[in-house]
């Protein structure tokens, strides 16, 4: 049984208002324990979708079909039922964590909160929690840090923070929105190796959404590949480079510099990247694709299974990588 | 021996009682591509912000093209000329775009600003929209009304306007998605191509520099722990922090963790 199934999931938001639909078709499964990376460019409604997982979706938008957690559909879940959802179940990391802390209520509070409040601990029993899991991330001397405010920590810092806030309970999914974006190098490194670490060792499923390929790829099971609000390739993480077959996919790997490489010109792809909300009878991405064919203006691809890939792409199977 | 176009010597800078600067030292060839790498507090925005006027060392020398500008131009006739030498763009357009202003009027007015004859800025105005491949049917757009790499282009365009002899990139390509980066960089390969101006990239992102520049300076904590060419401080590092940078570079194989020096 899947952890998380998400089938057919449309959402329409309010714009000038009228509602236009920014997420279309959405379907995929999350296994226990697995991590799936959702990537994708701006407008490609990897953070919406996973915004929906949490049942945050934007007020007066307009969900259509369904998010299953263990088999039971969150959009029908009571407003009791979704406070215990999101506040034992899953746990959630976003970009900015000072965003998400409080400034002006101390470490301490923020951490033993949830628990106290939404889990009936008592506050001693939340505390010595705290400075456990303090420890576990890495944060010395805990005890005085549960007395610091958000203002005194630096980023890298108080995103474990977040991080130890979610680690009071067992949640079984954890859904992280870019969480390493807004942090140096050197700490994106050890705060993801922290976040690998952890969901290891206690099993839990992470949905890891982020614009930086080699990052998901290198912590990640398995990649979706989100392109104006769908779901255009889904493959095995270690398939992301070498083997993709969307050309959009393809695209965006050979649009970076490369590690080693010695590139005179990089390989930029046309025009802007489309939201959601430019949906076309064909395929959104056929304007900027050097591929595109008269059928993929007029018809929607359907997603199929080729190689280990799952794509939507009507070129799909006579593209020769190998020989481009 | 040639003049650099910068040349920065003994640069120290004080924020109260943090040394933000640390006797740093570095030059600029005229027509070199010369990037400066390390994280947040290594320096590196603020060895930018003085080149520009925009903050004031404590201590140490800047040379633009063999000219003391070491202390603030006092006149608004010395402030255009130095406009001529170095401009800046930053990694949010929006600082450096009025946002009720339309593109076409930002860069007549900067045209003006740098002193070109009333008559000519609106043909020039065009000419610097082609340069960086911003669309006529935009010309009149404000910046709200753009994409992300569209102001970028128009941020760019603005800060070409005076000609000047050098361009000082602060993360300018950082919040960009992949694709209009790779747009954005290509332009910018072009321009200095056609034009012969220099750039200095100050950046975090290490896979770009390498790319990007002929030369690099490594930051950190308010000080040069290594510079040289691209090539051979990429392939060779020599100072521990440079190689920690390169390591936690995600790449196909990569594996965080927890490194440190």
């Amino acid at each position: 049984m899947s952890l998380i199934k998400v089938d057919s999931l449309s959402i329409d938001v309010l714009i000038d208002g009228a509602h236009s639909r920014v997420i279309h078709e959405v379907s995929f499964e999350v296994e226990p324990g697995e991590a799936l990376g959702i990537v994708g460019e701006s407008g490609s409604g990897k953070s919406l979708t996973l915004r929906a997982i949490a049942g945050l979706t934007p007020p007066e938008s307009v969900m259509g079909g369904r998010i299953d957690f263990n088999d039971f559909d969150i959009t029908e879940m009571t407003s009791d039922r979704l406070l215990e959802y999101r506040s034992s179940q899953i746990a959630m990391i976003f970009q900015d964590p000072r965003a998400a802390i409080n400034p002006v209520r101390k470490i301490g509070d923020f951490l033993v909160e949830n628990v106290v409040t939404n889990l009936g601990w008592s506050r001693s029993q939340a505390r010595s929690r705290a400075v456990e899991v303090l420890t576990e991330v890495g944060i010395t001397n805990p005890e005085k840090q549960l007395r610091a405010f958000p203002s005194e920590l630096s980023g890298g810092m108080l995103q474990r923070v977040m991080i130890a806030s979610n680690l009071l309970y067992q949640p079984d999914l954890l859904l992280a929105d870019e969480p390493t974006t807004a942090l140096d190098v050197t700490t994106q490194s050890s705060v993801m190796a922290l976040i690998d670490d952890l969901r290891v060792t206690r099993g839990m499923a992470m949905i890891f959404v982020t614009h930086n390929l080699e990052l998901a790829a290198a912590v990640c099971d398995r990649i979706l590949v989100m392109y104006a609000g769908r779901i255009i390739e889904s493959l095995p993480a270690r398939n992301l480079h070498g083997h993709s077959r969307h050309p959009y996919t393809r695209a965006l790997l050979n649009a970076r510099p490369q590690a080693e490489g010695h590139e005179k010109r990089l390989v930029a792809i046309p025009g802007q990247p489309a939201s959601g909300l430019e949906w076309t009878t064909g395929c959104t991405y056929a304007s900027r694709c050097s591929f595109a064919q008269e059928i993929c203006r007029t018809d929607l691809p359907e997603m199929r299974k080729i190689g280990t890939s799952e794509v939507a792409c009507h070129r799909a199977d006579d593209i020769r990588w190998d020989k481009q | 021996m040639t003049i650099p176009l910068i040349k920065v010597s003994q640069l120290t800078k004080h924020f109260g009682n943090l040394l933000a600067l640390d006797d740093v030292s570095f030059e600029v060839p005229h027509g070199g591509s010369v990037a400066i790498v390390g994280e947040s507090g290594s320096g590196k925005t603020t060895a930018a912000k003085i080149l520009v006027g925009l903050e004031r060392a404590t201590s140490g020398r800047v040379e633009v093209d063999g000219m003391d500008w070491s202390t603030p131009s006092t006149s608004s006739r010395a402030r255009r000329e130095r406009a001529r030498y170095l401009q800046i763009v930053f990694q949010d357009p929006y600082s450096s775009l009025d946002p009720r202003q339309s593109i076409k009027s930002a860069l007549r007015e900067a045209l003006l600003a740098s002193g070109k004859p009333r008559d000519q800025v609106d043909k020039l105005a065009v000419e610097l929209a082609d340069l960086v491949a911003l669309p006529s049917r935009i010309h009149d757009a404000r910046p709200a009304q753009l994409s992300g790499g569209q102001r970028q282009r128009a941020a760019i365009a603005r800060a070409l306007a005076a000609q000047p002899k050098g361009l000082i990139l602060d993360e300018s390509v950082a919040a960009l998605d992949v694709s209009i980066q790779a747009q954005i960089l290509n332009l910018l390969t072009d321009i200095r191509e056609q034009t012969g101006i220099a750039y200095l990239f100050v950046s975090h992102d290490l896979a770009v520099v390498r790319y990007f520049s002929d030369e690099v300076i490594v930051m950190k904590g308010g000080r040069v722990v290594e510079s040289g060419k691209t090539e051979s401080v990429m392939n060779q590092p020599q100072h521990e922090y440079t190689k920690l940078l390169l390591a936690s570079i995600p790449r196909p194989g990569w594996v965080p963790g927890k490194r440190t020096i």
